[in-house]
């Protein structure tokens, strides 16, 4: 039935997914167009699409801009991973103990409230100029929705499942790594996703405030100059790099939580069947024989 | 708040007790207290000479609902006593197999519970159940989830899992004809506080079958346990140890 | 599910992100340098921007190898206006600061020690604009009229200004437009605003987009010091010989600037490219830099000038900032004893310097 692509998507499924996007993208485009004809919105304020597509492929070809999207960019992942690992770092505790949770939660929530804007200046005396004051800002951005998803999952755990393995006589242990840790899983993974954007926006919001490098520089330096289809590539660049961490998170969900997706459930069922089956034709033959008596009695 | 009270019988190895009786009369909490998963508060339950204190490995509960690991699958889930008991080897993998061919779920060893029915899922459990090798099997309501005709499927097939592994059962349904049908000896219980209103012998030839349901005589039985469940009885004995054996 | 070696692996991933947070990383800040490798002495200095051509003689100082002959080796901390310059030097994050006049006054009122010790720019960068077009002709036009803003702090500056040319305060509305060239340009378009107080490099960039513009800045407020440097007395003791060496080879490059724009304009198109994406606007604001930094004395590059400061918190008081009795004594707030240093070398051979690296590189 026609090529197979990636994940079984033959060409023609694959386009007919696209077209509706790719149909609200012209829309888009010709309604900006006709907004600035009628000079509703002025050029210098939102340029033509063209002019910002022609600005981008320019910028990507110079050298300088590559430094600013690695600086951006490892600002960001890097502020995600530590904000992330705060989350899981004090959701743990808080999930599993409810004296923990009425310790940490307000100050978690606190922090969520207050403007980063006013605490930056706190975090660059601290954390230094370089990279590290925009790193901490963005795991700072990125730490709540981890740390609130990750006590949810926790929190809501199958009470079922948890009573059928203490039935089983599992340690605290064994129940928090099989049964609470990938339970909670899918809704942490929430967390991540909606952090791994977040993080992007931090690492800018902190290079607005004190930066040398970066994509959130770039665009204060050609605004400044009024250089504005070039403002709005580099905001083109932002927004591909948060889809491409957003798609990272995405992917690895699929392969953390495999679970909640069909087609990785068929393909993973048929990989164990093969390997049982080569397992069983080395020890010769499918296991049968007598009904199976009581296992563990003389 | 009693939920329980002046209950008190023994069970002999091998024998099927049904429990039956309407919603509040103490019957999950019952096996709850012979599994070892809620205290005591007066009384004493015992099995195979041992007082339950809390959960052991000679007696498993089944759930109503199967409560499988979605991230593993129906062979994996089978062998979960056995991975947190840490005595997971080439043997209990054998088993589980066998178990799995047993409940009747060949070829779906390497299947994930989202792929598998209710049905089938309570299959798992009960093989993940008898992994454990007991010698009392508690089961409240297991295939209370499932349409009429799986059930009745899935009550023989659990005879016959009884039959092979000759242990001691003790069922709590809602439904009288299943519990008559499945059992040897009947309890039938009130509720608030939960006492028994009668204790009916079943004295029908194994292995059962569907078609005995017609049977005058099962029908008086079924009449019979009707009746118990309007009527208190004073208590049924002043001993309040409830014995449990094994083999 | 999860193995006891899956948790390890977490948890040893989460200590590496924490390394990474709390760790060190390539432009360290976050308190003065101590002696750096091989000998050059580090100084941590605060400026209001990210690199850029407007602060060019830290561009040409470094392209030029002055701070390398000062045996220096600066580290540039940059920090958005938002954020207070002279804060940082009482942190210890900076050694050294390019503040404002009015930011290191006030400090002083309220009992820092902040001292100025070097200002390069000897022209104001704030500044009240309106479109040539305008009728307006100088400040006194502005009465009764509508005044677009840079951000709230501007009000003050307006007010000084307004003041010192007999206008009342009241007699203007404002409003604040923010920075956006391109927003700046649309109000002064729609009619919305008559003038804007704003920065310099807002105004050369607007200029350079076809928005002409006529400055009306009153003399007095246009000659105060854009952005001197401030320093803590201790430090100063401390870091003497690094911030004159420093200071040293920012003066040197400072007057390559005033001789030689084409050398200037090289290393500024290597060093910030960004910054000529507008090819008009990075002229223009190449040539407001330079224009910034003309000395007063050419011979004291950097000087600091008391009368500029007394006209500066005269301002502050005409706008009720302080109160006349919070005023300080400016000549406690400068220090030019390290001006002569500063501006002991030969500018016949920093000129040939210049003129070498633009013919070799």
């Amino acid at each position: 039935m026609g090529r197979r692509l990636a994940h079984g998507l033959s060409p023609v499924r694959l386009a007919k997914r696209l077209w509706p996007p790719l149909l609200f993208l012209v829309l888009l485009i010709a309604l900006w167009e006709f907004a600035l004809a009628i000079d509703y919105v002025d050029e210098t304020i939102l340029p033509h699409p063209k002019d910002i597509v022609v600005s981008f492929y320019e910028l990507i070809q110079s050298s300088f801009v590559w430094d600013d999207i690695g600086a951006t960019l490892w600002e960001s992942v890097a502020g995600f991973a530590l904000g992330a690992a705060l989350g899981l770092a004090l959701a743990i505790p808080s999930g599993l103990s409810p004296v923990m949770r009425q310790m940490l939660n307000p100050y978690a929530v606190a922090l969520q409230v207050t403007p980063r804007i006013a605490i930056a200046p706190l975090i660059i005396a601290w954390a230094g100029f370089g990279y590290n004051s925009k790193i901490w800002i963005a795991a700072i951005i990125a730490f709540f929705p981890v740390y609130v998803n990750a006590l949810t999952g926790i929190l809501t755990v199958d009470e079922d499942a948890r009573e059928m393995f203490r039935s089983l006589g599992a340690s605290r242990w064994q129940t928090f790594t099989h049964l609470m840790v990938p339970g909670s899983l899918p809704v942490m993974f929430a967390g991540l996703k909606t952090a791994a954007g977040l993080s992007l926006v931090g690492a800018v919001v902190g290079e607005f405030i004190s930066a040398e490098r970066g994509l959130g520089v770039l665009v204060q330096q050609f605004s400044s100059q009024l250089a504005i289809a070039d403002a709005f590539a580099v905001i083109l660049m932002l927004m591909f790099l948060g889809l491409l961490l957003y798609g990272a998170m995405e992917w690895l969900e699929r392969t953390t939580v495999f679970w909640l997706h069909d087609a990785r459930l068929v393909a993973r069922s048929k990989r164990r069947a093969a390997k049982a089956q080569k397992k069983l034709a080395r020890a010769g033959g499918v296991p049968s024989g007598p009904a199976p008596t009581l296992a563990g009695r003389q | 708040m009693l939920a329980v009270d002046h209950v008190s019988f023994d069970a002999r190895p091998g024998e099927f007790i049904s429990i039956v009786g309407p919603s509040g009369c103490g019957k999950s909490t019952l096996l709850r207290l012979v599994a070892g998963l809620i205290p005591l508060s007066d009384g004493k339950i015992s099995v195979n000479g041992l007082e339950v204190t809390e959960p052991r490995q000679d007696v498993a509960l089944m759930f109503q609902r199967p409560t499988l690991l979605p991230w593993r699958t129906a062979l994996q889930n089978a062998l979960l006593p056995p991975k947190l008991g840490g005595k997971l080897d080439a043997g209990s993998e054998k088993q589980a197999y066998e178990l799995l061919e047993l409940v009747g779920l060949s070829g779906f060893e390497h299947t994930y519970p989202r792929h598998l029915s209710g049905g089938m899922q309570q299959r798992v459990a009960l093989a993940r159940l008898l992994m454990v090798g007991v010698d009392v099997l508690l089961l409240d309501e297991p295939f209370a989830a499932v349409d009429q005709l799986t059930r009745e499927r899935l009550n023989i097939e659990l005879l016959r899992v009884h039959e092979r592994m000759s242990a001691t059962a003790l069922l709590v349904t809602h439904n009288i004809t299943e519990a008559i049908l499945l059992a040897d000896r009947v309890v039938v219980m009130t509720p608030r506080p939960g006492r028994i209103a009668d204790m009916i012998d079943v004295p029908f030839e194994r292995p059962r079958e569907q078609e005995m349901v017609a049977d005058p005589k099962f029908q008086e039985l079924v009449l019979r346990a009707y009746r118990g469940l309007q009527v208190p009885l004073t208590d049924a004995g002043d001993t309040r140890q409830a014995q449990v054996h094994g083999a | 599910m999860l193995s006891f070696k899956a948790v390890l692996a977490l948890l040893a991933a989460a200590i590496l992100a924490l390394a990474v947070g709390c760790g060190d990383d390539d432009d360290d800040g976050g308190g003065g340098g101590g002696d750096g490798g091989g000998g050059t002495q580090e100084l941590v200095y605060n400026l209001p921007t990210p690199p850029s051509a407007l602060f060019y003689p830290a561009l040409v100082a470094e392209e030029l190898g002055f701070f390398e002959e000062e045996g220096v080796s600066p580290k540039l901390a940059p920090a958005a206006e938002e954020i207070s310059a002279t804060a940082f030097l009482s942190n210890g994050d900076a050694d050294v600061s390019f503040a404002d006049v009015d930011e290191i006054i006030l400090a002083r009122s309220q009992g820092g020690e902040h001292t100025a010790i070097f200002s390069p720019q000897h022209t104001n960068t704030a500044g009240i604009v309106v479109p040539e077009e305008s009728d307006i002709q100088d400040i006194s036009g502005v009465e009764g009229t509508k005044v677009g803003l840079e951000s709230e702090e501007s009000t003050r500056f307006l007010t000084a200004m307004l003041e010192s040319e007999g206008v009342d305060p009241e007699s203007v509305e404002t409003a604040v437009v923010g920075t956006s060239g391109a927003l700046v340009a649309k109000t002064f378009e729609d009619g919305e605003i008559q003038a804007y107080v704003g920065n310099a490099s807002d105004f050369t960039a607007l200029s350079a987009n076809n928005v002409a513009l006529r400055n009306i800045t009153p003399d007095e407020a246009a000659a105060i010091d854009g952005n001197p440097m401030a320093v803590l007395p201790g430090t100063l003791d401390e870091k003497r010989e690094a911030i004159v060496g420093v200071l040293r080879a920012w003066t040197k490059a400072q007057h390559v600037g005033q001789v030689n724009r084409e050398v200037v304009e090289e290393i500024a198109r290597k060093k910030v490219p960004a910054e000529w994406r507008n090819e008009a606007s990075g002229e223009a604001a190449l040539d407001l830099a330079i224009d910034l930094m003309k000395p007063d004395d050419p011979e004291r590059i950097g000087d600091v000038r008391e009368d500029v400061w007394n006209t500066a918190q005269d301002f502050l008081v005409s706008a009720g900032v302080i109160e006349e009795g919070q005023k300080i004594e400016i000549t406690e707030a400068l220090d030019d004893s390290l001006i002569e240093e500063i501006n002991d070398w030969d500018r016949a051979e920093v000129e040939a310097a210049a003129e070498e690296y633009s013919g070799g590189s």
